[in-house]
């Protein structure tokens, strides 16, 4: 086997566009393992564990190109490193149609005449002048870049209020304007259920099951994960409220966030009670409320729970919990049965951050013990070797930067999936298979490979391991959601009808388990 | 102009960065322009804060 590793010093090429490099190069006779990365941490951690690293990588900063091969002979790699200058050159479907490219911001304004979003989606380093450059020329801002600071972010949206502008982000990755839907959003029902979420999953999950059963969507907007924080002081998520309430088609307002700052929900609680006239479904993730009502306020504890009362606001429709409860029994006894007596543990993989979170959540209350890149208490001791009940959002920063999201770029976490399948104290694994604009075309494709890989591996025995899938996803979605949901089928996967259903039947099964004794 | 006066415009969208943005808002008929974006060429944070400066003033129109 032969190896070779170049750096490009001072290229920048996107994450989703070398991820499609590396695929190309991987493809090529010969070639056994590529890598096409941007010089970050993260890529020269995954770099060494390939064993694909050199000196001079381990030395490129963010800004530098790293291209390493393994290949079966020095002709191949040759022969890759003269195609992968026309891949990276390549000329995207919009390039071929001759629509020229400004190189500013100037430019693109005097061009398109009434310009009034710009979406930011450049490294977190140069995202806050991009965005400011944007407000200064009166565009609202969907910014999607991450590792923006919360300095940054308090000046963007302080100067943007006083502009009346939107600043959706840093680190948003949903919001539907207008029907339009936004970076990571799905194609759903046109209704009068107005979202503002500071959580993009968490609103992709709330406006797909609203559109899936009975109600739909008017305005979806993303605030960032942080804008509840002490520091920003919800901001943003006033400023929404605000344009929500005076916005005709809108008749219910759904708020979605992690649990914030006690002072700041205070704020928007009150706030909501002085200025907002329409209901108010408030969904702080975990958070309980004495009462279940408080004049317009209308407190769920769940994101399913949440979007079932919104449907019951907008349609006079009383909606039941999606997965009953006798479904879940007789799934979880099935299941439970086949369990053997070393998997003792539930494992949620998440593309999406406030799944992940309302995973942590739910196995905390169950559990005494669980882990977690999200949790404050038990980080996740070892990612190849769980062993715990553990629940990880690859979509963290951590885990993105430089490379292109889990929901496009699954790879890293089906490399855990299989670590977790192969793992004998993993009892049930959960995952979350985000659809819609932005995310993969097939993003259930690795998954459903690498288990019928492993369902027919004898060396693993007899071991059964329940895997529960939430395909967060709506029928006119650019993927083919039937198809999808067949393919997991096939592969033995129990499909969920929502992120709450998947982990209380993960739950559900171990309790039969236990109660069963096990094989 | 205020925020939720976007509600009542048709969205015409600047994408500045990862091109699958672009071409799926060009897929459902948005109007939309891609910037050809790069790395700065300056990092300097004096060039920085005289660019800036200009934009201000700029903005201010004087």
């Amino acid at each position: 086997m032969r190896k070779r590793v170049i750096v490009h010093k001072g290229v920048y090429y996107d994450s989703v566009k070398l991820m499609l490099v590396t695929n190309e190069m991987n493809a090529l006779e010969g070639i056994l393992e590529t890598a096409v990365v941007m010089g970050t941490d993260l890529n020269k951690e995954t770099l060494r564990r390939t064993d694909l690293i050199s000196p001079e990588a381990e030395a490129a900063t963010p800004t530098d190109m790293i291209v390493a091969f393994a290949a079966e002979s020095e002709a191949a790699i040759d022969a890759a490193l003269k195609n992968l200058d026309d891949s990276l050159n390549a000329r995207s479907a919009a390039e071929e149609s001759g629509a020229y490219r400004p190189k500013s911001l100037d430019t693109a304004v005097k061009m398109q005449p009434g310009s009034n979003l710009c979406i930011i989606s450049v490294p977190g380093k140069y995202a806050k002048d991009t965005a400011m450059e944007a407000l200064r020329k009166n565009l609202h801002v969907m910014l999607f870049s991450d590792n923006v600071s919360l300095e940054e972010e308090l000046e963007l949206k302080q100067y943007a209020a006083q502009k009346e502008l939107f600043v959706m982000g840093p680190d948003c990755g949903t919001a539907m304007i207008n029907t339009i839907p936004l970076c990571f959003s799905n194609k759903v029902n046109r209704g009068d259920v107005g979202i503002v979420a500071a959580s993009g999953t968490g609103a992709q999950e709330v406006m797909v099951l609203v559109s899936e059963h009975g109600a739909g969507i008017s305005q979806v907007i993303g605030t960032g994960g942080r804008d509840l924080s002490v520091e920003i002081n919800g901001l943003m998520v006033l400023q929404s409220l605000a344009a929500l309430n005076e916005d005709t088609e809108t008749k219910v307002i759904v708020l979605i966030s992690k649990p914030p700052a006690p002072s700041v929900a205070q704020r928007v609680i009150s706030f909501i009670k002085e200025k907002i006239e329409k209901p108010v479904v408030i969904n702080f993730l975990g958070q309980s409320f004495a009462q279940k009502t408080d004049g317009v306020i209308h407190f769920e504890q769940t994101l399913e729970d949440a979007a079932l009362k919104a449907i019951t606001l907008s349609a006079g429709i009383k909606k039941e919990p999606l997965m009953k409860n006798e479904i879940i029994e007789t799934i979880a006894a099935n299941e439970g049965a086949q369990l053997g007596d070393t998997q003792t543990h539930i494992c949620g993989l998440y593309s999406g951050g406030t799944l992940a979170y309302e995973c942590l959540l739910m196995l905390e209350d169950a559990y005494d013990y669980v882990e977690s890149n999200l949790s404050k208490k038990h980080k996740v001791k070892d990612l190849q070797n769980l062993a715990a009940h553990t629940t990880i959002d690859f979509g963290e920063d951590a885990f993105t930067v430089g490379r292109a999201h889990p929901m496009i770029d699954p790879s890293l976490r089906n490399a855990s999936f299989v670590d977790a399948l192969k793992n004998e104290s993993v009892a049930v694994l959960i995952l979350d298979m985000v659809l819609g604009y932005g995310a993969h075309m097939e993003p259930h494709k690795v998954f459903v490979d690498s288990l019928h890989k492993f369902n027919g591996n004898s060396a693993v025995g007899s071991r059964h391991v329940p895997v529960i899938v939430n395909i967060v996803g709506s029928k006119n979605d650019p993927q083919n959601y039937q198809q999808i949901a067949k393919d997991l089928e096939s592969a033995g996967v129990i499909i969920a009808p929502s992120n709450q259903s998947a982990v209380k039947l993960a739950i559900a099964i171990l309790e039969q388990k236990r109660m069963q004794g096990g094989k | 102009m205020s925020t939720n006066a976007l509600f009542q415009q048709r969205l015409q969208v600047v994408n500045i960065g990862l091109e699958q943005f672009q071409a799926d808002l060009s897929s459902q008929n948005v109007e939309v322009i891609q910037l050809q974006w790069r790395i700065p060429t300056t990092e300097d944070k004096r060039v920085k804060a005289i660019l800036d400066a200009f934009a201000k003033l700029d903005e201010e129109g004087k």
